[in-house]
């Protein structure tokens, strides 16, 4: 380049001639700190590195805790959404999810720009839609706020007339969709014998009070394990219970962890559903 | 198109455009000599706690690159390792009902003549959670691993538990809830006895906050009960 030396001189950091002759090429070898300790200010997300899965779990212990299959884990792991009638953010999955319809009522006037609130069982991404808290009594409560747990957009684009929630079915509804979904599943499920990991069982017993109990079941040879039981006697359905005690032996059915995910969610959330609170 | 992309490698860490990869692992590895110190003396076990939260805290940059979140983190890890009254918590989950009458028993073991006993393996397990959760696995098309998956869950539901935290922050700031009925008495556990007729309307506007709340913890004992932890 074109620059006289003095100019490099310039530029380097003070220090004395000779040094700079002697060294010179080494220096220029020498790198800057700036990257030999770039990841100080790197200000990318930190993270550790592993090599591989064996490294992993060998050299650093660190276990597979299976949270795919595990009901809580993935309950927790849903992203957060917030929620209408706290006004709080909480996991998806563990609030009711709300869409929006176009009114189906009585058609004999212009009813097509009417959009209604309903309860559903599973998010979709097809619907506009909303969430409030998994209870029975709170949502009951606050019903007479409901037009305002339309979506926002909802909101912001019609008019308050054309919105309506059908407040004298809402809870009933919402119920009945889950029993019967839990109904249908459940009668056709066949009877699994207890999986090693992640088990659930469902019981049917008034006296016992916990909904849900996790217990520590020594199985066999090896390490104990966990078992989630969930008791269905506080739903006071009498088809249900039927269902789950049909067995007299074992006194309840034990349900598969990896393949009725949704079957155990529901399950869940219809327990806290009705949990007084 | 991916995006351009450039990796420098230094001594101690590998950086590409989204991620600082830190190579050394030495200072976040799980502590495994602890059991003869824990050998039931009170230094022993007062060492070994140390350790422990030094381990936690040394994790608080793969947490997030955002401050307040990194401090919701650590008022999180102290929080968990003073002040928190863990055997209260679950035992007011598996008992709905047992504080509603006066003459049920306290839990047991909920105060040991004031010295709280940090089981430690449940702290081991979860100082493995929040290390899965901060670690990265150099994923490919062809080559993928199962726990890689099993990381990103323990991710989300760090980042959920912290977003709850913040919440209940900002609900003990906005809202008039007590940071000791959530914190210190879990208020929002125990069972309402009371009609909501006779509540306050102060109290009636905290039960749909209560009761978040409550889901959320719920589950999140259950979780810890399934898996050995203590988050």
């Amino acid at each position: 380049m074109g620059l006289p030396k003095s100019a490099y001189k310039k530029l380097l950091i003070d220090c004395p001639m000779r040094v700079i002759n002697k060294n010179c090429a080494q220096r220029v070898k020498d790198v800057s700190p700036l990257i030999t300790n770039f990841e100080k200010w790197s200000d990318k997300r930190k993270k550790l590195y592993f090599k591989d899965e064996e490294e992993m779990v060998g050299h650093f212990h660190l276990e597979n805790f299976n949270l795919k299959n595990n009901l809580y884990g993935r309950l927790l792991a849903s992203p957060m959404r917030a929620e209408k009638i706290s006004k709080l953010k909480s996991c998806r999955e563990l609030l009711i999810p709300l869409k929006v319809v176009p009114s189906t009522g009585k058609d004999q006037h212009a009813d097509k720009d009417k959009l209604k609130l309903v309860p559903t069982l599973d998010y979709s991404k097809s619907y506009k839609s909303s969430y409030v808290l998994n209870s029975a009594s709170i949502v009951q409560d606050n019903l007479a706020a409901a037009t305002s747990w339309f979506p926002i957009s909802v909101l912001q684009t019609s008019t308050p007339k054309s919105l309506e929630v059908d407040s004298s079915t809402f809870i009933t509804e919402y119920n009945a969709n889950l029993h019967a979904f839990i109904k249908a599943r459940l009668s056709v499920i066949p009877n699994v014998g207890p999986s090693s990991i992640n088990r659930v069982l469902l019981i049917c017993d008034k006296r016992k009070t916990p909904p849900i109990e996790i217990q520590v079941v020594s199985h066999g040879k090896g390490l104990p394990i966990t078992q989630s039981v969930f008791n269905l006697g506080y739903l006071h359905e009498p088809t249900l219970e039927a269902i789950v005690s049909k067995d007299a032996v074992t006194k309840g059915i034990y349900l598969d962890a990896d393949n009725d995910k949704d079957l155990i969610k529901h399950l869940y959330s219809t327990l806290l559903f009705q949990s007084v609170n | 198109m991916g995006k351009p992309s450039i990796t420098i490698t230094t001594a101690k860490a590998i950086i590409n455009s989204e991620y600082t990869l830190i190579k050394s692992h030495s200072k976040y590895k799980l502590p495994t000599h602890f059991e003869k110190l824990d050998a039931g003396s009170t230094k022993g076990r007062t060492t070994v706690v140390k350790i422990f939260y030094r381990r936690f805290v040394r994790l608080k940059p793969f947490v997030s690159n955002v401050k307040m979140v990194r401090q919701t983190y650590s008022d999180y890890l102290r929080y968990k390792f003073t002040k928190e009254d863990y055997e209260l918590k679950r035992y007011l989950v598996f008992n709905p009902n047992g504080l509603q009458s006066k003459t049920s028993p306290e839990p047991m073991g909920s105060t040991k003549g004031g010295e709280k006993v940090m089981p430690m393996e449940e702290v081991q397990k979860t100082l493995q959670f929040i290390l899965k959760s901060c670690s990265y696995l150099p994923e490919t098309k062809e080559q993928k691993w199962s726990i890689a998956r099993d990381n990103t869950y323990c991710r989300q539901i760090l980042k959920n538990i912290l977003t709850m935290q913040y919440e209940k922050y900002r609900s003990v700031l906005n809202r008039g809830v007590g940071h000791d009925e959530l914190d210190v008495k879990f208020s929002h556990l125990r069972t309402k006895s009371s009609p909501p007729t006779k509540l306050n309307k102060g109290d009636k506007k905290k039960i749909p906050v209560f009761k978040i709340f409550s889901d959320f913890d719920t589950t999140l004992v259950h979780l810890n009960e399934s898996l050995g932890t203590r988050l």
